[in-house]
């Protein structure tokens, strides 16, 4: 059989097929063109045998001390300490830096009695996952949603004079 | 004025600390597991786990006990990795290969010759399998590894990526057939069985 228009809807439906993530319908259509097309069949056996070898794959294991070392990491919701020299690191002392700049700048601007506060929110600074903003006597700190991508309020300044 | 900082409601409790560090020693090792497909070496994926479960404790109280927790975890994952792709991509320069006739995207393959560790990565790269796995397009190889080595039906992995399943249709086909093209052109001995319209 030619390469049709037919062919090629089968063709980018093959993989859902070998899923079966397929309707019934849709299901039955595909599997009586690839029983009867034969470069379909053979696009349709070559995409098995690779889910075959990718479903094979031996589990990656994490290191013996992996674990206590995550529990330790984590549990203590402290900076990164697994391993020396990560990115992550980096990204940590960035995010304090820039917090203890914010926060040394609100001191500053309120060491000034003169001058007036300002009431329109301010973008202080921006790193990757963190953002802080000045409103007012207010200061914000966000960091990056890990579901949506958006921000969330992490922090915020609620001491009233 | 002095100020202070007052953690807000991302704060987990005292009493989810337990329940949490029980969740992660049950679900740590699936979690490396998919972390290493996704990155490609031991380093990375030990990171990517770390930053995961670091995220998922920030966010503990929203996660919805209906969800399995591997699958929350999974997702947290592939924001975090595409994150860390991201950051990657402003400090190093990537070599790219265009992906053939299928109308993919360019794949993403790292200039190895340039990296720092590239012993590292050499050793762990000599599963053909895997070094082709790295080769491919982030959103196509989060489905793939979802579909193919965790077992996801195609609903749960659009839950996971935060998409439709008919994206995570096209991306499963399309991540294939990447997969399929690099491991017939650079490994013909091995794969050759794969071979149909070549």
């Amino acid at each position: 059989m030619s390469f049709n228009v037919t062919c090629k809807h089968v063709s980018n439906s093959l993989s859902a097929y070998l899923d079966r993530e397929l309707a019934g319908g849709e299901s039955l259509r595909i599997r009586a063109h690839v029983e009867s097309c034969r470069a379909c069949r053979d696009e349709f056996e070559s995409l098995r045998e690779l889910k075959n070898r990718l479903s094979s794959m031996e589990p990656a294991l994490p290191p013996d001390d992996f674990e206590e070392r995550l529990i330790l990491a984590v549990g203590a919701n402290s900076p990164r300490m697994l391993r020396a020299r990560q990115p992550s690191s980096t990204r940590l002392f960035l995010g304090v830096a820039t917090l203890a700049a914010a926060m040394t700048l609100v001191a500053i601007s309120f060491r000034q009695p003169a001058a007036p506060l300002h009431r329109a929110a301010t973008s202080v600074a921006k790193n990757d996952g963190l953002a802080l903003e000045i409103e007012g006597d207010q200061i914000y700190a966000a960091e990056s949603d890990p579901l949506s991508g958006g921000h969330v309020l992490l922090a915020a300044d609620n001491n009233s004079r | 004025m002095p100020i202070t900082l007052v953690r807000a409601r991302s704060e987990v409790d005292a009493k989810d600390r337990a329940a949490f560090e029980g969740l992660m020693r049950k679900t740590h090792r699936q979690a490396y597991g998919f972390a290493f497909r996704l990155t490609g070496n031991g380093a990375e994926a030990e990171d990517l786990v770390q930053e995961t479960y670091l995220r998922a404790f920030r966010f503990f109280y929203r996660y919805d006990a209906g969800m399995p927790f591997t699958n929350w975890i999974y997702r947290i994952m592939s924001n975090a990795h595409v994150d860390a792709l991201r950051r990657r991509s402003r400090l190093r320069t990537s070599s790219l290969e265009q992906a053939g006739a299928d109308g993919s995207t360019a794949w993403e393959l790292p200039d190895l010759l340039a990296s720092p560790d590239r012993p590292m990565l050499e050793s762990l790269l000599d599963e053909p399998l895997q070094k082709a796995m790295n080769g491919m397009t982030a959103e196509f190889r989060t489905a793939v590894v979802l579909a193919d080595l965790e077992g996801l039906a195609y609903d749960e992995i659009a839950e996971t990526m935060g998409t439709s399943v008919g994206t995570v249709r096209s991306r499963i086909h399309r991540g294939r057939k990447q997969l399929r093209n690099h491991l017939l052109r650079n490994y013909p001995a091995e794969y050759g069985g794969l071979a149909d319209e070549l």
